[in-house]
């Protein structure tokens, strides 16, 4: 076995320019299968935490029924109980009420959707304060500003330092208005978010509607790997009669999609697989063919088939791990390159947009092991799988037919 | 070594045709034909007179159409692949016309080669192997790669190769066909030399009249029959 395995490194050691067209294959594969993969997994996780760490948060709690009949009466009991639950699991908690109204600037004027908030806590937990198109986010303390959606903005024509009149009814039935400086214009969201928000402090939107603290949403966010199930239960211990969802279960259809796109990843990088195989296929087919006289002489002395069949497997094992672990090595920096920095998808478009969520413009891969193990393991398996027909035929030469090729 | 008197190879009524479509093409025709141990024989005859055809079914490398092959006493023509594979690499050792080394295997890995295959000790077939390339003339070329030789080296190479092992036959095809006349000579007194040394058996194909010459017999085939069988002196050549 020493034997075999000692020929076979000596054929793929001083064979250095075929062994170097057919590793070299492999670790392009490799490379490109591992940044496939570290890619679509970036695009998935990345994307994915751009949307709950903007806005929505990974869990949020409503009234019972306030998502379907955003009722401007029914209100999250037990906020202070729901903030204090979610301290003790790492999460951040912001209070948030809605209600609808006119907006108007100039001789523009359209609907709206009224957000109040807590400028600190949104601070804390979310992005929204960082990710301002123009102007910057409204000061801790109430003080008659408001920030608004980016397409609302280019709907009412006004930019930061402008003023707005807000035209509500308020909760006592009278109607509620006043007058705000635009502090800042968000950038893009979503479309519902983009075209309709404005966002108040929630002092200020307690003075317009009137509504005596009264809030309607308690959005939580916290690392990207929190799990979810179990603070979905630890919140809903602390206020029971409020429904506590988290992001799967608010935006189905979206964490639907998340979970496509990873298989849709993963029957793609199979393709190229399989595309990666055909090629390492191809060249040791051939490596073998250029080297049929050479098995002829082999055999003409009374190599045996086994051994001969052994020996190009045990070739192309050692050429499928040389390629698999350099295509390994390669890729980690380019990995890591492109976590850090990223492809910014803004030179191609202006934004990306599915299903009403704005992606993060920065395309990130996500570094994880698994890529690392799994993509060299099965580009060793497929080269080991390719090896067998080149395999098969050695071993299956007539000598002297074979000795004649030259 | 061996026991030179008794037969190495014996042939009985060999036939061998070739199917080209739907034409059979005759190589051999009914060769009968025994060589004992010892024996240094040279095989000749025009091209396409079926030398090489019947050096490779005596190496079990082909199989006749009809007939028997002995070789040391065991008939081939029943033999598997492997069984085959076995006689080739423990009683047989092959000098081929293009030397036909394995290029990525130096000039002592190409000589250890079949000790390898028979599974000899490492130490034992590396100093068997620096041995006889000392012999053959190739001391400080050992670990050269064939590209690196010239076609007498590499030839001397192929030698060392099939007597490494040792075997009680070996078969030589034009074994000088490459060489210049200087370095056949050569070959000739190397191959000669370990004939009446070490007692082995050389049957060679050729084409050239001088290591027809210095054979001790002389086989001529002419249309894959035995035309001529004895001393090469009493032969003119037609």
């Amino acid at each position: 076995m020493i034997d075999l395995i000692r020929l076979a490194w000596l054929n793929t050691y001083r064979q250095k320019q075929r062994t170097a067209i057919t590793a070299g294959t492999i670790a392009i594969c490799t490379i490109l299968l591992i940044l496939l993969f570290a890619l679509s997994q970036g695009f998935v996780t990345h994307s994915i935490e751009n949307f709950t760490a903007s806005y929505t948060g990974k869990l949020q709690a409503h009234g019972e029924e306030f998502r379907d009949t955003f009722d401007f009466y029914t209100e999250v009991e037990n906020v202070e109980e729901l903030q204090l639950a979610a301290s003790e699991i790492g999460l951040t908690a912001a209070p948030r009420s809605f209600g609808f109204g006119l907006v108007a600037a100039g001789n523009k004027s359209a609907g709206g959707m009224f957000i109040g908030m807590d400028p600190i806590a949104e601070k804390q937990g979310f992005r929204m304060p960082g990710h301002m198109k123009a102007g910057e986010f409204v000061a801790n303390q109430a003080n008659a500003q408001a920030m608004i959606g980016s397409l609302l903005a280019i709907n009412l024509e006004i930019e930061p330092g402008d003023e707005i009149i807000a035209l509500v009814q308020a909760a006592d039935g009278s109607m509620g208005n006043m007058l705000y400086t635009v502090a800042g214009i968000f950038a893009p969201v979503g479309d519902e978010f983009d075209r309709s928000t404005i966002m108040l402090h929630q002092a200020d939107f307690d003075e317009l509607f009137y509504s005596q603290g009264r809030i309607h949403q308690v959005a939580f966010n916290g690392p990207a790997d929190t799990d979810l199930l179990a603070a979905k239960q630890a919140l809903q211990k602390a206020a029971p009669n409020t429904e506590i969802m988290t992001w799967q279960e608010l935006y189905v259809t979206l964490a639907l999609m998340s979970e496509m796109m990873t298989s849709y990843m993963l029957v793609f990088a199979l393709i190229f697989g399989l595309g990666a195989a055909i090629g390492v296929l191809n060249t040791l087919l051939m490596a073998s063919y250029e080297r049929l006289h050479e098995y002829g002489i082999m055999k003409a002395v009374g190599t045996t088939s086994l051994r001969l069949f052994s020996g190009t497997m045990l070739e192309g094992l050692m050429i499928g791990l040389l390629g698999s672990v350099v295509g390994g090595l390669v890729s980690l920096p380019l990995v890591i390159w492109l976590q850090d920095t990223g492809i910014d998808i803004r030179q191609w478009m202006d934004s990306m947009n599915v299903m009403g969520v704005a992606f993060d413009p920065i395309w990130r891969a996500d570094l994880t092991l698994e890529p690392f193990i799994m993509v060299p393991a099965v580009m060793l398996f497929l080269s080991l799988l390719a090896a067998i027909y080149p395999a098969l035929l050695v071993s299956r030469l007539n000598p002297t037919e074979a000795m004649r090729e030259h | 070594m061996n026991d030179t008197a008794k037969p190495v190879i014996q042939l009985s009524h060999i036939s061998k045709a070739y199917q080209l479509g739907e034409i059979k093409v005759p190589a051999l025709h009914d060769i009968n034909l025994t060589i004992n141990g010892g024996e240094f024989v040279a095989m000749a005859g025009p091209s396409g007179s079926g030398k090489t055809t019947l050096l490779n079914i005596i190496g079990a490398l082909d199989d006749p159409s009809s007939g028997q092959v002995l070789v040391n006493g065991q008939d081939t023509s029943i033999f598997s692949a492997s069984q085959k594979s076995e006689l080739r690499r423990m009683q047989i050792g092959y000098i081929f016309q293009h030397y036909n080394l394995i290029p990525v295997l130096t000039a002592l890995e190409n000589t250890e080669y079949v000790l390898m295959l028979q599974g000899r000790d490492k130490s034992e077939r590396r100093d068997i192997a620096m041995n006889l390339l000392k012999e053959v003339g190739l001391q400080g070329k050992e670990h050269h790669l064939p590209s690196q030789l010239s076609g007498g080296q590499q030839q001397r190479v192929a030698i060392a190769r099939a007597i490494a092992p040792e075997p009680r036959l070996i078969l030589a095809d034009e074994p000088t066909a490459n060489v210049d006349s200087h370095t056949a000579e050569g070959l000739l007194d190397l191959m000669e030399q370990l004939n009446q040394e070490k007692g082995s058996t050389f049957l060679f194909s050729t084409h050239d009249v001088t290591v027809m010459k210095r054979s001790h017999r002389l086989i001529w085939l002419k249309d894959g029959a035995i035309d001529y069988d004895g001393n090469p002196s009493g032969f003119s050549l037609p």
